[in-house]
């Protein structure tokens, strides 16, 4: 009878079946008797070791026999000696390294080769154990069978030639052995070995490795393999086989349900939990709650149930990994699968792009609908962004990419009379009977069917039949025949209004304004008559108007027709509105316009007082808002040049390098400019400087560029003299060497020029370093780099150089004259003390060397300089004769201290 | 302050039409007025005047926010919703068509992983093997 249940008696020789009652095998007459070892000995003591001996003589003893009084012990040798069971019961046992036996014999067998091997130190005679544990072993049947297993465990000789077992019990044990140590594989190998048939015990062996089975396919079909011989009777047989053969079909509820009920006795729960599952199962029905168990298949199953029934598996997505495709196509088709992440990829490229795009036709990127193959809704897609180009790289023979070709026409025609050819056949007649309407009811009134006022997006196939006035809805109870009124009414103001018919698109306006329930048609009625009351001049009426429209819900396009029409009161008038542009969400181009509109207007605007508060406020706003670039930098301007005051110190950063840039820049020149700050044009220069040295200049650094150099060469071309600030900021663009070498070499020397003449005012002399800086480096690039010019550079550049190196000379030798008339007072006081002194003669006449010696120095070789500068330059005739004067004076000077150095 | 002339309501159509569509009322305003002979000359030149700041200097409508919005709302005369026009996504057509056989398959699936469920709990059972 096939049934569950534990293996009951059965024969180890044969592997058949028994009663419980019997001794003996019905089938092969062998003992039914199971491996024990409790039959040669009464309490299990045989092969336990002891200590005997104290201290050093210490040594252990092993259990060779047992009676119910004493224990037979072995130390030494083969000699026995006796110790009351009492006493070895106290004693502490030891425990021999290797593997887990289960009989007397086997503990005799694992010591003895312990010791023989080393791993366990004894003097008692391994062969005098191991020939007591044979006649252990082999007291009987059950005995031998339980010897077998435990020279098995130790990895012992198991030869049957000696011991009286047939070979399929051999293997039996063998494949116990295999499976108690966790070898699935070698477990299988000996389950092959025995007979198809019988041994139903290998069922709870095969149930042990089940975690192994579960992990590896091979092992679940060998399994398999060994079952089949006793599923025919053995019902656990069956279930092992449902569970891991990968053929199997769907298992019968009986086996199901029995299996659970089998498994919840075996481990004691309760089998009502594991009984239901089973049985929703068998039953094709939704399971109980499966919460935390990990059955990712049955999740699925119940997941798909209730799909559905009513819910939408949409956020399900570890249900949906495991669905069949056909699964998910069909709830797909029945709405329970609306949606999927975007990252969700569980299967091969191009059926994820498949799912994705049944799921999500209309979201799912184009690339994915390439991979799907989904032509139609690529050319649907196409056409809806007016795309012919890539309309054209569809297949042409598609029936899709045919209709939405033909309804891109009929788009690029909607005022045209055709029929565009390849339309699907509901909608060519749908257009079909669009087109008679419009044909129509531009010249007689027309009725509109339901068909055309239930599809809105057809309307504009008939706006010119609608400016006309014929239509009229055919059934006036269709919920969309009010919308369709009110759309054809404003079609016919939009035209009047582009006839010029001014009056009567403000009367008309007003009264579909006032007539309509559609907020959007009143607002754009109200607009137009707003432009109509503009183009009469009745500007209040306008503002009344497009204010009006502006309650409630409006466009930016509308505000912007607030702006335009608010303008022709002043530019003030009008910033509200571009703030409000500016304020709303509109792509960033369109905010930067209205912020760009207001100063536009501000600075047409005549009639507007200086920098009025409204347009400040505005760009401060603006330069407080993440803005392009270009806004930024011109909105810096503006406040450089307007509020400077507030622009130098307001905290003003900008959205990134580039625009934190031109805040300090821009915030550099309103210090410059603000009455309040100390801050002079050479401190200007040091961030003009660096921006003179951006390697890719943006377009307002260039300009701003063009400027400065076009401020300085209109600055310093002046009266010498008369531009120290200009000077004194060309110093600060030098030293940071941010000026072309051009620009370098003439501003140089009009700097130099400038700041002595200054300094001559005052008697002063312009410092060697400073003359060195602007002028002579200027000169030496000048004649590295002469050559680079076209010729009327430099010819311009030689005559701007020799303007101003001909007024520094004059300026050198001017000072080096005053310096000489002083130096000559010490030089003659010198004189007068060597005659009142002439202990320290030699020390004023030292002095007088060093004078002499640094008038030369300092002068008579600086004025040589820039006399040899002159002479390489184009100078006029006074000039000429001037530098020739100079050169006669520093001749003298020289030929007067070549005198004095003489007669010292 | 206010643009005097608006290009757009000089050629009669909608603000920030496209190039092609200014076009086309060009020809249709100017035909006439060309016909018409030199009394036209002024309309015409407005028509010109209109056409080339719609085609070359007009770059983007939705950034000017000088000239006056006719309408106001580009998609005033369109409607939302889906229509013969404005079609909806297509559908895909199904590739995986045996749900009914998927099913069983999917049942079968779940069943054995059932078994082998409980068979694996069974097999933490502690004494399961015997000899």
């Amino acid at each position: 009878m096939s049934s569950f249940g534990e293996p009951g008696r059965w024969c180890r020789s044969c592997g058949a079946s028994a009663p419980q009652t019997r001794a003996n095998c019905e089938r092969c007459g062998v003992d039914l008797a199971p491996p024990d070892s409790a039959d040669y000995g009464t309490g299990g003591r045989v092969g336990h070791i002891i200590h005997v001996g104290k201290l050093v003589l210490k040594r252990p003893a092993i259990v060779l026999a047992e009676t119910d009084e004493a224990v037979t012990l072995v130390s030494k040798g083969d000699e026995r000696t006796q110790m009351a069971t009492a006493e070895f019961d106290q004693q502490q046992k030891v425990v021999v390294p290797g593997p887990e036996v289960t009989s007397g014999a086997g503990r005799l067998w694992k010591a003895a080769h312990a010791t023989a091997g080393g791993a366990f130190k004894a003097n008692f005679s391994v062969e005098h154990v191991d020939q007591v544990a044979w006649e252990f072993g082999r007291r009987s049947l059950a005995a031998i069978r339980a010897s077998i297993l435990d020279r098995m465990a130790l990895g012992a000789d198991c030869d049957i030639s000696y011991l009286p077992v047939t070979a399929s019990e051999m293997a039996w044990y063998k494949a116990y052995s295999m499976a108690s140590a966790g070898k699935t594989c070698e477990m299988l190998e000996f389950l092959r070995q025995l007979p198809p048939k019988g041994y139903d015990a290998r069922c709870e062996l095969i149930t042990a490795r089940a975690a192994d089975l579960v992990a590896d396919p091979a092992l679940a079909s060998g399994a398999v393999d060994v079952l089949r011989g006793v599923a025919s009777a053995n019902m656990t047989a069956q279930a092992l086989i449902a569970a891991f053969d990968a053929n199997a079909t769907q298992p019968p509820k009986n086996l199901l349900t029995g299996y659970a009920e089998d498994v919840a006795r075996k481990i004691q729960v309760s089998p009502s939990d594991l009984i239901a599952v089973a049985d929703a199962l068998a039953n094709g029905r939704r399971l109980p709650a499966l919460a935390q168990s990990p059955l990712q298949y049955s999740r699925a199953f119940d997941a798909y149930l209730a799909a559905l029934e009513t819910s939408d598996l949409s956020d399900a997505t570890e249900a949906i990994v495991s669905l069949p495709l056909e699964c998910i196509d069909e709830l797909v088709d029945i709405g329970a699968l609306t949606r999927l992440p975007d990252d969700f990829s569980p299967w091969v490229d191009d059926v994820t792009s498949y799912v994705k795009s049944r799921v999500s036709p209309g979201t799912v990127d184009e690339d994915t609908l390439r991979a799907a193959g989904f032509t139609a809704e690529l050319a649907r897609r196409a056409f809806m962004r007016a795309d012919r180009p890539m309309l054209d790289t569809l297949p042409a023979a598609d029936e899709g990419v045919k209709h939405y070709k033909g309804l891109l026409d009929l788009q690029d025609d909607l005022g045209g009379g055709t029929v565009p050819a390849d339309l699907r056949p509901t909608v060519a007649h749908a257009v079909t009977v669009a087109r008679a309407i419009a044909a129509e009811g531009t010249s007689a009134s027309t009725v509109v069917p339901d068909e055309v006022l239930g599809d809105p997006t057809l309307w504009p196939l008939l706006q010119k039949a609608a400016e006309t006035g014929n239509l009229r809805p055919a059934n006036p109870a269709n919920p969309a025949a009010g919308e369709f009124v009110s759309w054809a009414e404003l079609c016919q103001l939009q035209r009047k209004l582009f006839e010029g018919s001014w009056s009567d698109v403000i009367i008309a306006g007003n009264e579909l304004a006032n007539r309509t329930q559609y907020e959007a048609f009143a607002d754009e009625a109200l607009n137009m008559a707003a432009f109509a009351s503009l183009q009469l001049g009745r500007i209040d009426d306008g503002m009344k108007l497009i204010d009006r429209a502006l309650d409630g819900q409006f466009t930016t396009g509308l505000v912007a027709n607030a702006a335009v029409l608010a303008s022709s009161r002043g530019s003030q008038a009008a910033i509200p509105y571009l703030l409000r542009i500016f304020n709303s969400n509109e792509p960033l181009h369109i905010r930067s316009a209205a912020a760009r509109r207001a100063v536009e207007l501000w600075m047409d605007d005549p009639l507007a007082p200086g920098y009025p508060t409204a347009t400040k406020e505005l760009v401060r706003h603006v330069l407080a808002s993440t803005v392009d670039d270009q806004l930024f930098v011109d909105f810096c301007k503006v406040s450089a040049y307007n509020d400077e005051d507030w622009f130098a110190t307001a905290a003003v950063k900008g959205a990134n390098t580039a625009q934190r840039f031109a805040a300090e820049y821009f915030s550099a020149l309103a210090k410059v400019r603000s009455d309040n700050h100390k801050y002079g044009f050479d401190d200007f220069c040091g961030v003009v400087a660096k921006a003179f040295k951006m390697r890719d200049k943006p377009d307002w650094v260039e300009a701003e560029r063009a400027r400065i150099l076009a401020m300085l060469d209109e600055g310093l071309h002046t009266k010498f003299g008369d531009a120290p600030g200009f000077a004194l900021g060309v110093q600060v663009l030098i030293r940071e060497d941010a000026l072309e070498p051009y620009e370098r070499i003439w501003m140089g020397c009009q700097a130099a020029a400038h700041i002595a003449m200054v300094i001559d005012k005052d008697d002063g002399e312009l410092a060697v370093a400073v003359e060195n800086t602007l002028v002579h480096d200027g000169l030496a690039l000048y004649k590295r780099t002469r050559e680079q010019y076209e010729p009327r550079q430099r010819d311009w550049l030689e005559h701007d150089v020799a303007r101003s190196v001909y007024i520094l000379a004059a300026h050198v030798w001017s000072a080096s004259g005053r310096a000489r008339d002083a130096m000559a007072d010490v030089y003659n006081s010198l004189n007068y003390r060597k005659r009142s002194d002439p202990v320290n003669f030699a020390q004023y006449t030292g002095n007088q060397r060093g004078i002499l010696a640094e008038f030369d120095r300092e002068y008579a070789s600086r004025c040589r300089r820039l006399i040899s500068a002159l002479r390489s330059l184009p100078l006029d005739e006074d000039e000429t004769t001037h530098v020739s004067s100079f050169q006669d004076t520093v001749n003298a000077w020289d030929a007067e201290a070549k005198d004095l150095r003489r007669a010292l | 302050m206010i643009e005097a002339r608006n290009p757009y309501i000089i050629l009669g159509i909608p603000f920030g039409s496209s190039r092609e569509l200014a076009l086309t009322a060009f020809a249709r305003k100017s035909r006439p007025l060309r016909r018409a002979g030199r009394g036209s000359a002024a309309q015409l030149t407005d028509l010109t005047w209109a056409l080339s700041q719609v085609t070359e200097l007009i770059k983007d409508p939705d950034a000017n926010l000088a000239l006056f919005r006719i309408p106001s709302d580009p998609d005033a005369f369109s409607f939302e919703g889906a229509g013969v026009m404005r079609p909806k996504p297509e559908t895909l057509e199904r590739r995986y068509t045996n749900a009914e056989g998927a099913v069983r398959a999917l049942q079968q699936r779940a069943s054995q992983e059932y078994l082998r469920y409980l068979t694996v709990l069974l097999s933490e059972r502690p004494a399961l093997l015997q000899p």
